[in-house]
């Protein structure tokens, strides 16, 4: 006995409206599937309430995995475009900083062309958001030593000494991934590692649009009886 | 030379991310299992697919045309 073949040409149910879109969408943007586990809850939609639960077991488990392979180091924002921008700006060039058709970007924007990595990680929701705290208070240790900011400076140490020791913490974590990816078992999988993490944040972004608009359905294009396509 | 494990080691990871990105993204397009399934299975087929290919030419390009011409 041979299973039925599934008909694709049969289009998918239209569901209903989806309770708390947004809301749903916001959860989902913090907990990857969570928008839809609660979703399925309040609508009865079993099929819903197991999507989230796989949104939420294979999106965090991808980031986290690759996350926790790296040594828990593949996730963070530095401050390395104020030390660039401290170079140019002495030797009187736009070269080491990331800059935009000649000119220096600020140093938020010139950070992240510096780890764009972190760009599609900040997606993947509450475990990738303690990085932005630690590049903005750094003072305020809430997280200890998780995503640390590389080059980032206590209150205390600003002034004429700041881009010294921004340089030095960038380097010393510089350092340390080198090391890393010297150990034996490391190699290629250090790029590996950051790459599931990159994936999982972009997947969540689709996980978001679901929550808020439901599955994408594609434009449904309806034959007529007698009628040849194009006519 | 990077040290670390051989390349074949790295590219064992290609098909938990390939299953796992084309189940995500079919369960954003549908909601019900049979279409979910269906299109994941696809998918994954499709980039399997396309992967292979790509392998292949570059794996006949190096081992057999490149030797060819010395």
């Amino acid at each position: 006995m041979s299973a039925a073949p599934i008909s694709t040409t049969r289009p998918p149910a239209q569901p209903g409206p989806l309770p708390i879109p947004a809301l749903a969408a916001l959860m989902s943007f913090a907990v990857p599937g969570l928008g839809q586990i609660v979703q399925g809850l309040l609508s009865g939609n079993f099929v819903r309430l197991v999507k989230g639960c796989i949104f939420l077991v294979a999106i965090w488990g991808m980031f986290f995995f690759g996350y926790a392979r790296s040594q828990w180091r593949n996730v963070y924002l530095p401050h390395v475009q104020e030390v660039y921008l401290d170079e140019d700006q002495k030797a009187g060039r736009v070269i080491k900083s990331a800059n935009f058709m000649g000119r220096a970007m600020p140093p938020f924007l010139g950070n992240l062309w510096n780890r764009p990595q972190y760009i599609m990680q900040f997606w993947v929701g509450l475990p990738a958001w303690p990085a932005l705290w630690n590049y903005f208070v750094p003072d305020s240790p809430v997280f200890g030593k998780y995503q640390e900011s590389p080059g980032s400076v206590l209150n205390a140490d600003k002034g004429n000494n700041e881009i010294f020791v921004r340089r030095r913490h960038a380097e010393e974590y510089e350092q340390r991934d080198n090391q890393i990816q010297q150990e034996a078992g490391m190699g290629r999988l250090w790029d590996i590692y950051w790459i599931y993490t990159v994936i999982a944040g972009a997947l969540n972004i689709m996980v978001i649009y679901d929550a808020y608009a439901g599955p994408v359905r594609f434009k449904l294009v309806k034959k007529q009886p007698g009628k040849e396509a194009g006519k | 030379m990077i040290p670390g494990p051989t390349s074949w080691e790295v590219f064992l990871h290609f098909p938990i991310m390939i299953v796992l990105v084309n189940l995500i993204f079919s369960a954003c397009r549908y909601d019900d299992w049979g279409h979910i399934l269906h299109h994941a299975f696809r998918g994954v087929i499709y980039i399997i697919t396309f992967l292979g290919g790509v392998f292949l030419f570059l794996y006949v390009g190096l081992q057999i045309v490149v030797p060819w011409f010395g």
